[in-house]
């Protein structure tokens, strides 16, 4: 059984369908990818596995737990991102989100809020947390919004990691990121993984696939490239041509 | 044109006072506009719903008309405070209920909002105006307190009345400052006041936050009207509507979604309010004080200190 089970979700804004369908397996302890331009529908993926969106159609199934799919008279229902971010699916959404008024270490405590009244457990997960990130803890009484670029996306994730995650979704951490940067950002990424926590990232950057085990690429809301790294080694090229194609020929 | 400087210390205590009313009201529409960014224009009738409770409380159920003193007059008005709080609190959080959140459930546009809180704000306003709750007259109110004068300051006479609603408002915003900035719950108020979806991504129960901040609004707005009808010992259907609208006046001075602007803002409408007389005919208050309104939005649309609540 997958970790994460998407079966022919369908999602979008009012009258406007944005994903077309999609079905695709996260296993458990891997770090997946999904590859895709702007306007691909990655953001709107992510955001309706999050449960920020309700999807119109399909079925999202974690650790065998239906979290979104018709009920028994076939209506739509989702799971609230409350109840996900207890279950251990924690977004760290595009644009960082951090809360700019709020001192490092208040950011991080709001991450904690799914288990707000263990403080012991709290303090041992800003520990961990931080481990990724040292630099954080130099800016530690610092507002958010004072973080240049890098640190506030080092800070969105440290913030995702507070709430223990089981899968923790990272959409565009490389966006406006130095190339030097998001070669940091993904080595994290990697050793989250390696730590126990499934990964998924949502990217434009090709460079991600070096840290890859599994990746799908979108295309106008539908999968149009799988590959798994078990399949034998992620070929830039290849998989570039598979997002790009369409874009260079036109 | 013939200046009242004579007048100068009564009209700066005035100025202080009503700034403290203000101050109080603004505060339930500056929390509000920070999680939600909607002006709750409601506001002013859950502050005149603290009025009415209290009225209630004493000169109704309780028939108080002997002052009381020391002790028993202290119990008094912690029972006033916290019986006025509550029942605006209480309106407050049932408003949220029936006229935003189902709007906030369907995605609604803003301009819906503010059309339901106006709808609202007349509705309540006047189902208290209808003869079985206050009626059209006027009720005195607050004979359950003497009305001498305790000290003397600047030449302006204070009682009892008038220093409690100073000390009470700056009690109350010095403890809801702590509160918002060293609690948990004060942590997420702020957190969803800065981005609301984030503060949903990390799990915090929005709704919930939404239903404290009316709460905290509506608890300042009750305990306001009830020390502003001790003040002016008058309890009225529309007591609410001229001081709501300064207060959305002193709120937006001071910067809408800041509490130290709230608190900021009221005193200064207040003083500039009271103080312009000095000079210039009375009846010229409110016009004054609507100017104040405009030219900030004109000049300093964020206010004085700036907007947003996690300041």
């Amino acid at each position: 059984m997958s970790l994460l089970e998407i079966r022919d979700l369908k999602a979008g804004y009012g009258a406007l369908p944005v994903l077309g369908g999609i079905s695709i397996d996260i296993e458990e302890g891997e770090t997946a990818v999904l590859l895709g331009l702007n306007g691909a529908g990655k953001t709107t993926m992510v955001l309706t596995l999050a449960g920020l969106l309700k999807p119109s159609g399909g079925t999202i199934t974690l650790g065998g737990e239906q979290i979104a799919g018709p009920d028994a008279k076939g209506k739509m229902r989702a799971k609230d991102p409350r109840d996900l971010v207890a279950k251990g699916v924690v977004l760290v959404p595009e644009g960082r989100r951090v809360f700019p008024q709020l001192t490092v270490a208040q950011n991080l405590r709001l991450g904690a809020w799914s288990y707000k009244k263990d403080r012991k457990g709290t303090r041992q997960v800003v520990e961990q947390a931080v481990e990724y990130f040292p630099r954080l803890r130099e800016r530690w009484t610092q507002l958010a919004g004072t973080l240049s670029g890098g640190e506030q996306q080092m800070l969105a994730i440290a913030r995702g990691m507070m709430a223990r995650p089981k899968l923790l979704l990272i959409d565009e951490a490389s966006l406006g990121l130095s190339p030097k940067l998001t070669l940091t950002v993904f080595e994290v990424a990697k050793r989250i993984n390696q730590d126990g926590t499934t990964v998924f990232l949502v990217e434009q950057n090709a460079g991600v696939l070096d840290i890859a085990d599994r990746v799908f690429v979108m295309e106008k809301g539908t999968i149009i490239y799988t590959k798994s790294r078990s399949e034998g080694a992620f070929d830039v090229g290849e998989v570039s041509e598979a997002y790009l194609g369409e874009a260079e020929k036109v | 044109m013939n200046c009242n400087t004579a007048a100068f210390g009564d009209l700066l205590v005035t100025g202080v006072i009503l700034g403290s009313v203000y101050a109080l009201i603004a505060l339930g529409y500056t929390m509000v506009y920070g999680v939600l960014k909607l002006i709750n224009f409601a506001h002013d009738a859950i502050f005149m719903i603290g009025a009415a409770a209290s009225f209630y409380l004493f000169g109704v159920w309780f028939d108080l008309n002997d002052p009381a003193s020391g002790l028993g007059l202290v119990a008094l008005l912690v029972l006033g405070l916290a019986f006025s709080g509550l029942a605006s609190a209480g309106a407050a959080v049932a408003l949220e209920r029936l006229a935003y959140r189902p709007l906030r459930a369907r995605g609604a546009a803003r301009l819906s909002f503010l059309i339901s809180a106006v709808g609202a704000s007349f509705f309540i306003t006047y189902l208290f105006q209808q003869n079985f709750l206050l009626g059209t007259s006027e009720h005195n109110f607050g004979g359950f307190m003497s009305r001498q004068p305790l000290v003397t300051v600047l030449g302006a006479d204070l009682n009892g009345q008038r220093l409690l609603l100073f000390f009470g408002a700056i009690a109350m915003f010095i403890f809801l400052d702590r509160f918002v900035r060293t609690t948990r719950t004060g942590r997420s108020i702020r957190g969803v006041s800065e981005d609301l979806d984030a503060a949903r991504m990390m799990g915090v129960n929005v709704d919930r936050v939404i239903m404290a901040t009316f709460f905290i609004g509506g608890v300042f707005g009750g305990m306001a009207g009830f020390m502003y009808a001790l003040v002016f010992e008058k309890v009225a259907w529309n007591l609410g509507f001229i001081p709501g609208l300064k207060a959305f006046t002193a709120a937006v001075l001071g910067g809408i979604g800041n509490i130290r602007g709230a608190a900021l803002g009221g005193l200064l409408l207040g003083l500039i309010e009271n103080l312009s007389t000095l000079c210039i005919g009375a009846e010229w208050k409110n016009p004054i004080a609507f100017s104040v309104l405009v030219l900030v939005l004109i000049f300093k649309p964020t206010g004085v200190l700036g907007e947003g609540l996690a300041k």
